[in-house]
């Protein structure tokens, strides 16, 4: 970037400058010297090159003449940009999801873990019970008695009947609701 | 750059020179646009900042250096502790369920809770109190065991989940909660015998927990998790299958109705007659799947350290008994097996025999005279059985006793069983009285499940099937995903001679000694025994008698059922199989019929 502000300087300063730059390796009082021998033009305010300006002027002077590698190496530039910034966007969407997700499954895991607890104590306090219900009805005093043979009642299965098609005319009416009859 | 002369780096364009440039005095401006190189040597400012820079990204290396290399292995340690939890998710050991699903033994966690007094951030009496509102004990005796010892107290044990909930809820410094897992029975002493029980290191110490701990015990993985900064747990490094172990629990062919009522009985009966002990087994003798097996006295699992340690074996497994008159059907299907008698034989009981030197009498010498083999097995007459086993020799007499597996255990899968007794080969062959003793089931012993096994091959069509309480390993689902690989069932008898001997057996039940067990609609086989017990000093002790009843039912059907009652040593005067032990019987039987529904065929 150094090279840029030579562009806007003028030949004659240029030429002075020139000067200067050839009397650089004299000590620091050959310079001062010539300083004072060089009779001091009156003070110029010099445009100091800023990025916008000398990229507009570059853009107006090369608007022809930019090389086609130089277009290619702005468009990647371009191109390049955009997909950083949607990969950082990507980046930070993924990275919040992780996070959502871990969280997620800390709680479910928690839940879990609750319902796994209480499948346990209901398991165990059904089997108790179970068993003290079947404790208490050991007493006669229950009034409760033990199934035998002579108080169970066998059925043989009936044999299974042809299955015959309901006719219209056999289907039973459907019976009206009852309307109330107070009120 | 190139065009230019080389420009050293102090003067490099600054920007406060050109701000300055605008402003400074013609004379002070130079060639070079306002730049006004101070000095050819860098000016002290710019060491300075230099030298602080330098030194600052020094130090920054070496605290890198110090933090990554000399601090590393201990920062590691200390992040890990941090974030890091070593989780054993709650793996218990696999429930034990009974053929109808009913739990017979699972697993719960507990906590054991200890306190640090010398941590505590409150008095001691205000952590007592608030302690023993949880755990109920008293804030003083608390107090006392505080000022004792400064750390390691015990408080209190198998505390439950949710009091340990309370007391994490409590959030007093200087209490620690040890979680463990102990094994709940909530069926307590109904099943022990056949379900066993784990001792303090949750290790089974008898029964189905002992034989079958590989079923039993999941593989408990402790898994590092990494945890957040509230205590969650983060899912990184969790293992694939982590959440999803298997819910299959061990079940059993053991029915808990039937098991109930079967120790009812026996438990009522027991008392009566003020007898040692009593067992009751009933078999599928199908495949030889157990529905029940009890004995008693028997102990609750949950409080196994309280009971006689003579109580945690199953002693319907472990102890020989001589089996007596229960073994008289076994001995005729072997005569029936070997042709040397016939259904129809005929044998003359005249009271008493001599065999070898030695007399042999019947129990009860009601009916004498001519018994066909029916009749010998109806009234059990010992006469006759020890004439229709002389009809074989005692070589092919002993042979047939292997092939039943006498003196061999039968291979059910609950631990400590025994072998049978038998007399050696040569004893057997060459002294009469032992083919004699051993026809009326006398002169060795057995266990009662290797008796029943015997039955059950009479039951079945004569084959001797693998008693088993084990179903398998079944998921919530009740599909079976392994099952216990069970010998081949072995044929001995023909189905032929084994009809045949249930026939005369069922004679026993409808009028014979075994009528207490007669149940009205059913036709049922049955066979009691009344067997003198062998004295500690050799010979039979004269007042110690075992009483036994074994019953089949139905006969009608195909898939029969096996039921076995003995009772040790009762005391009374009436003391026989049929008094003591059918009643029993009976009653497991008639609770057996409703619970598998079989259905009464018989009209009487």
């Amino acid at each position: 970037m150094s090279v840029a502000p030579q562009n806007f300087v003028s030949t004659r300063k240029r030429r002075s400058r020139k000067a200067a730059v050839s009397q650089l390796p004299t000590t620091l009082k050959a310079r001062k010297a010539s300083l004072k021998r060089e009779p001091v033009p009156p003070p110029k305010v010099i445009p100091v090159p800023t990025r916008a300006n000398n990229l507009r002027e570059m853009s107006l002077r090369d608007k022809q003449a930019a090389p086609p590698w130089l277009r290619t190496l702005v468009r990647a530039q371009r191109s390049s940009s955009v997909i950083t910034f949607l990969l950082f966007a990507l980046t930070l969407t993924v990275y919040a999801w992780t996070v959502y997700n871990q969280q997620r499954w800390a709680q479910d895991y928690h839940k879990l873990e609750n319902l796994q607890r209480q499948e346990r104590q209901m398991t165990a306090a059904n089997e108790v019970l179970k068993n003290q219900l079947a404790q208490q009805a050991e007493n006669p005093s229950t009034g409760l008695v033990a199934p035998s043979p002579e108080n169970t009642i066998f059925m043989s299965p009936a044999p299974q009947r042809p299955l015959t098609t309901a006719s219209p005319q056999h289907a039973v009416p459907q019976p009206s609701p009852k309307a109330p009859l107070g009120y | 750059m190139a065009t230019l002369p080389p420009r050293s780096d102090p003067w490099k364009p600054k920007p406060r020179s050109v701000g300055r440039l605008e402003k400074s005095p013609p004379r002070q401006r130079d060639t070079f646009g306002g730049r006004k190189p101070k000095s050819w040597f860098p000016d002290r400012r710019l060491v300075l900042v230099w030298a602080i820079l330098i030194a600052g990204g020094l130090g920054l290396a070496l605290n890198l250096y110090n933090l990554q290399i000399v601090k590393a292995p201990m920062l590691l340690q200390k992040a890990r502790q941090q974030q890091m939890v070593s989780l054993r998710p709650f793996v218990p050991r696999r429930s034990i369920v009974d053929r109808n699903g009913n739990v017979l033994a699972t697993d719960q966690p507990t906590y054991t809770l200890y306190a640090h007094p010398k941590l505590f951030k409150k008095s001691k009496d205000e952590v007592a109190e608030q302690l023993c509102a949880m755990i109920n004990c008293s804030p003083a005796d608390l107090l006392k065991q505080f000022n004792q010892k400064n750390s390691g107290i015990r408080v209190a044990v198998a505390l439950k989940e949710d009091v340990g909930d309370r007391i994490t809820k409590l959030r007093l410094d200087g209490l620690e909660l040890s979680k463990q897992y102990s094994r709940l029975y909530p069926q307590q002493e109904l099943a022990a015998d056949v379900v066993g029980y784990v001792d303090i290191n949750h290790r089974g110490q008898a029964g189905v927990e002992y034989s079958q701990e590989k079923l039993l015990e999941r593989d408990v993985r402790s898994v590092r998790l990494s945890r957040s900064g509230n205590g969650a747990v983060m899912p990184d490094y969790v293992p694939e299958g982590f959440l999803h172990f298997d819910d299959t629990h061990l079940q059993l062919t053991i029915d808990s109705r039937l098991q109930r009522s079967a120790r009812l009985a026996l438990k009522e009966q027991i008392k009566e007659f003020k007898a040692k002990r009593g067992a009751v087994i009933v078999m599928d003798a199908a495949d030889g799947s157990l529905l029940a097996l009890v004995t008693e006295p028997t102990y609750n699992p949950n409080e196994y350290s309280q009971y006689n340690i003579g109580l945690f074996k199953n002693w319907a497994l472990t102890d020989l008994y001589e089996p007596g008159s229960t073994f008289k059907p076994l001995n005729v299907a072997i005569a029936l097996e070997s042709g040397v008698i016939q259904p129809d034989s005929v044998f003359k009981d005249s009271g008493h025999i001599s065999v070898g030197g030695w007399p042999i009498k019947n129990a009860e010498n009601d009916h004498l005279g001519m018994l066909s083999v029916a009749q010998i097995i109806q009234y059990s007459s010992n006469i006759g059985m020890v004439q229709i086993m002389q009809r074989l020799k005692p070589e092919v007499y002993y042979g047939w006793l292997e092939r039943l597996g006498l003196g061999q255990i039968v291979g059910i899968d609950l631990p400590f069983e025994s072998a049978g007794h038998m007399k050696s080969q040569e004893q057997f062959t060459s002294v009469p009285i032992e083919a004699a003793t051993t026809a009326f089931g006398q002169g060795f012993s057995l266990t009662p499940i290797q008796l029943i096994t015997l039955h059950a091959a009479l039951a079945n069509g004569g084959k001797l099937v693998t008693p088993h309480v084990v179903r398998g390993l079944v998921d919530s689902q009740g599909k079976i995903h392994s099952q216990p690989h069970l010998a081949a069932p072995r044929p001995v008898f023909s189905p032929e001679t084994t009809q045949k001997v249930l026939e005369m057996m069922e004679t026993v039940v409808q009028k014979g000694t075994g009528e207490t067990a007669k149940i009205p609609g059913y036709r049922i086989a049955g066979k009691t025994g009344t067997a003198q017990k062998a004295s500690a000093q050799g010979g039979y002790n004269s007042t110690a008698l075992i009483t036994s009843f074994v019953g089949i039912l139905p006969l009608d059907g195909t898939h029969r059922y096996v039921v076995l009652a003995i009772v040790d040593e009762p005391q009374g005067s009436e003391i026989f199989g049929s008094t003591v032990a059918a009643p029993v019987a009976k009653s497991v039987m008639e609770a057996l019929i409703t619970l598998e529904r079989i259905p009464p065929n018989q009209k009487d």
